[in-house]
């Protein structure tokens, strides 16, 4: 069974710079929910505190229903995370380091052990885990730091860029593991730079910009507008752009080279309709390129903003 | 949970970071500054009991040992402790441990003992060295020597306390090392051989003289001067007033160093 997180009006200052500035947001059980925001909008700092790194100013984390704040042992111990990319005890095995984590967490020795060695399993690690971890490579360290999370087969897992510094294979390798997981029911927040991925593995997203909650919901409600290519035979007729940006559901439609750039509110049913219309108008449709729905809507919601 | 299961992972924690300070070769630093300051102490103690018989002989062959035992003590606390705290934030390794089901207070105290146990080991191998030479040279150890052993015990625990301290506030452990060998060795040895008549007697290092005094029966000789007042040249440590100063170190830079691991953000 998953787990779920409600972040509650969450504060966090540093010095005078308010990182965190009243996000509120809920992460359902079962979910796979990216949390998104551009450089510097407090996605880090949000984690932070949801996994007892940083004490939020005000405000209230629930993990498993259990104030992080108020019980941190018991909220912990349902969740396994992952956040930002962190070191190893360079002078002991990954199988030293994951059972002594797994006994920190109440197990006796012998279920440390076999713990260690499921995780290990699921991550593929299980015949390297006996070497020093100052011998591996940054790739086999991410999976023991994944493998560290699984630990005690949490409800939930919270991680901030997981695949950061991963290759394109470790990064696939990486997705496969997370869907899996999800797939057997374990609730995940993860925090992504890269759109795409995200796109590929979640169904929901949080989007946070200056520190607030910007946007929250399914990947579908978030990226309710599109952006559309469609390449045309022959120049389109002036009358053409009119009639279409007249239509319901469009946005914007602009002349391009080759063709006619289509802004609109609605996913595939809707670019289809569209592309109906304008055979009926007679214009010939030969292709139909569709921009990435969530970086638009990324960029919509946060401005463009950056750090 | 039971109550009992803090207790249980300070066990896990202890045994697991003072196997990593084994096996990391740190042991053998401050047990090779032991094993040298026994052969020094054993040559210039050996020569001058030769005038001296019984029991007298014993103390002054004791006395460089006792007298050097807070150096070698100071030098394992730096070793052990310093970069106890201050790696999960120099390494990041904190990202990894902070997240567990696991009070910090709870992981200070197994840093904690892994640090001071350690140390233990080489404070046993000192006085079990020390003590031997004692009774294979002069044929006895006398009894009140015996108080040396939980003296320096306390002194371990005010130093362990002062290095986890240091080793808090440090942003990296090389600091939290130089700051302690600084302030616990060199400033000791500067102010036993140079400084000694400035040394205030709440510092640590005139306190920890106890540890060289009153075991060999060493203290403040008052003489009467012309004008009838009491002077003396040279006052010594008084173990009324040197296990309470060593005791206050102790628990004061140990809660200060839990609280502020408690509540410093990676």
């Amino acid at each position: 069974m998953g787990g779920t997180l409600v972040v509650e009006d969450v504060v966090k200052t540093f010095r005078n710079v308010t990182a965190v500035d009243h996000a509120s947001f809920t992460v359902d059980e079962g979910s796979f929910t990216a949390l998104l925001g551009p450089n510097g909008s407090g996605k880090s700092t949000t984690l932070k505190m949801c996994t007892n790194l940083f004490q939020p100013d005000s405000g209230k984390i629930l993990v498993n229903g259990i104030d992080v704040r108020e019980d941190t042992v018991a909220a912990m111990s349902g969740v396994g995370c992952v956040i930002e990319t962190p070191e190893i005890y360079p002078d002991v095995t990954g199988r030293a380091y994951l059972e002594y984590l797994a006994r920190v967490s109440g197990m006796s020795s012998e279920s440390a052990r076999s713990e260690a060695e499921r995780v290990l399993d699921i991550v593929g690690m299980s015949d390297r885990a006996d070497g020093k971890v100052k011998s591996y490579s940054k790739g086999m360290r991410q999976r023991v730091v994944l493998a560290q999370s699984l630990l005690g087969d949490p409800s939930m897992l919270i991680l901030d860029e997981p695949t950061s510094g991963l290759d394109p294979q470790g990064t696939i390798e990486f997705g496969r593991i997370l869907t899996e997981l999800n797939r057997e029911g374990k609730t995940i927040l993860m925090s992504s730079h890269m759109l795409h991925e995200v796109e590929g593995l979640c169904d929901s997203a949080v989007i946070i910009n200056h520190g607030r909650t910007a946007a929250q919901g399914s990947l579908e409600d978030i990226t309710r507008r599109s952006t559309v290519t469609i390449s045309v035979i022959g120049d389109v007729e002036s009358g053409v752009i009119s009639v279409v940006s007249g239509m319901s559901g469009v946005i914007e439609a602009s002349e391009v080279s080759g063709g006619l750039k289509v802004r609109l509110e609605g996913g595939p049913e809707k670019q289809a309709d569209l592309v109906k219309d304008l055979v009926s108008m007679g214009v010939r449709v030969y292709a139909v390129r569709k921009e990435d729905p969530l970086e638009e809507a990324f960029m919509d919601i946060t401005g463009g903003d950056s750090e | 949970m039971n109550v009992w299961y803090p207790f249980r992972q300070v066990f896990v924690i202890t045994g697991f970071e003072a196997r990593r300070k084994v096996i990391s070769w740190r042991m053998l630093f401050p047990m090779l500054c032991a094993a040298v300051i026994c052969i020094l102490a054993w040559n210039t103690g050996s020569n001058e009991m030769t005038r001296y018989e019984g029991t007298e002989a014993a103390l002054i062959l004791l006395r460089p040992f006792v007298a050097s035992a807070s150096l070698v003590l100071a030098i394992s606390a730096t070793v052990m402790s310093t970069e106890s705290l201050s790696e999960e934030f120099e390494r990041r390794s904190g990202y990894i441990t902070f997240t567990k089901p696991l009070s910090r207070h709870v992981l200070f105290a197994g840093k904690f003992l892994s640090g001071f146990l350690p140390s233990l080991v080489v404070l046993v191998f000192y006085y079990a060295v020390t003590f031997i030479v004692c009774a294979v040279l002069a044929g006895e150890v006398p009894s009140r020597a015996l108080v040396a052993i939980p003296l320096a015990v306390l002194y371990l625990f005010a130093v362990t306390g002062l290095c986890m301290l240091f080793s808090s506030l440090a942003p990296r452990g090389s600091m939290a090392m130089m700051v302690s060998f600084l302030l616990l060795v060199v400033l000791q040895i500067f102010m036993q051989n140079v400084g000694f008549e400035n040394e205030p007697w709440y510092s640590i290092g005139y306190e920890a003289g106890i540890l060289g005094d009153y075991p060999v029966g060493v203290q403040t000789v008052f003489n009467m001067g012309d004008n009838g007042v009491l002077y003396t040249n040279d006052y010594v440590p008084d173990i009324r007033i040197a296990c309470p100063v060593m005791a206050a170190y102790a628990l004061i830079s140990t809660v200060i160093a839990d609280l502020v691991f408690r509540y410093r953000n990676m």
